[in-house]
């Protein structure tokens, strides 16, 4: 989506085009949600925080200058009220300080898995039956990934989401967070980790 | 060389195309003969597929109308 493809949408919304003003909705909603989610948690707050969030950006859609994408003056929208409301509901949140002190130290794989010199000792066996589409209909991999999802630190989970679950590109997370480059691709790659071992958990060789 | 250790920590990195240099160099070497971190990478590839393929979350039948309602009111 080019900057000049957000103009025009806002302009025709701006003009009373209702297929428009649907259009973005059914392109933007999910991951609103899913940020927002990712902020405060709990999902009755975070819907509601997603709605005046809407109603914030519909507001003020005349402002819009296309400077940033949409997606960017979106999420800036969002992630302030997200912000208070978790504040309100005194909860820490990463994602106000995403790019200066969360990444710690981590390993993606337990140490035990691997010899003194740093090759497997317990290497991955491939899993059974794992083909995505598969996996993606056996409701105990959903609720595995669910959870995990729910237990990662918020950074994470919100560069997970708009990158994974999303699609978007590492450039448009970099711009919605304020993360940097290398930062996000940390907090990626670290979630993505906890989600396979997760996985595995459920789908290798000890489950078995 | 890369230890498998160290490899687990590169593959998203390998993929955004941040390696370089000698990094990148021991890191596809790496790959091409350890079947223990080429059966890792998969997995996590598989993780990816399935996240992407989780469904979205869907708007609330009434929002549409209550953000169309929202404008007019600005209008008027």
């Amino acid at each position: 989506m080019t900057h000049d493809d957000d103009r025009a949408l806002v302009a025709e919304i701006l003009a009373g085009d209702r297929a428009a003003l649907a259009r973005l909705v059914a392109r933007e909603h999910s991951w609103l949600v899913r940020l927002a989610r990712a902020v405060v948690r709990d999902k009755a707050v975070a819907d509601e925080v997603v709605q005046d969030g809407w109603v914030a950006v519909i507001r003020s859609l005349g402002s819009f200058e296309g400077r940033s994408s949409l997606r960017t003056w979106m999420a800036t929208i969002v992630l302030n009220r997200a912000k208070t409301a978790a504040v309100r509901g005194a909860r820490t949140i990463a994602v106000a300080h995403l790019g200066s002190d969360v990444i710690e130290d981590e390993d993606s794989v337990d140490r035990s898995r691997f010899g003194g010199v740093g090759f497997w000792a317990k290497p991955p066996e491939p899993w059974e039956n794992s083909s995505p589409e598969a996996l993606l209909h056996r409701r105990e991999v959903l609720a595995r990934v669910d959870a995990t999802l729910g237990e990662l630190p918020d950074a994470q989970r919100a560069v997970l989401t708009l990158r994974d679950l999303e699609g978007w590109s590492s450039e448009e997370v970099c711009n919605a967070l304020g993360v940097s480059e290398s930062n996000q691709r940390v907090l990626l790659h670290r979630a993505r980790a906890k989600v396979r071992t997760a996985l595995e958990e459920l789908l290798g060789p000890e489950s078995r | 060389m890369i230890t498998c250790r160290e490899a687990t920590e590169l593959h998203t990195a390998a993929e955004e195309g941040a390696l370089t240099g000698a990094k990148k160099v021991f890191y596809d070497l790496h790959m091409k003969i350890c079947p223990g971190c080429k059966c890792y990478r998969a997995q996590l590839h598989t993780t990816v597929d399935v996240l992407k393929g989780l469904p979205p979350e869907e708007p609330p039948a009434d929002l549409v109308s209550l953000l169309a309602s929202e404008l007019d009111e600005k209008k008027s």
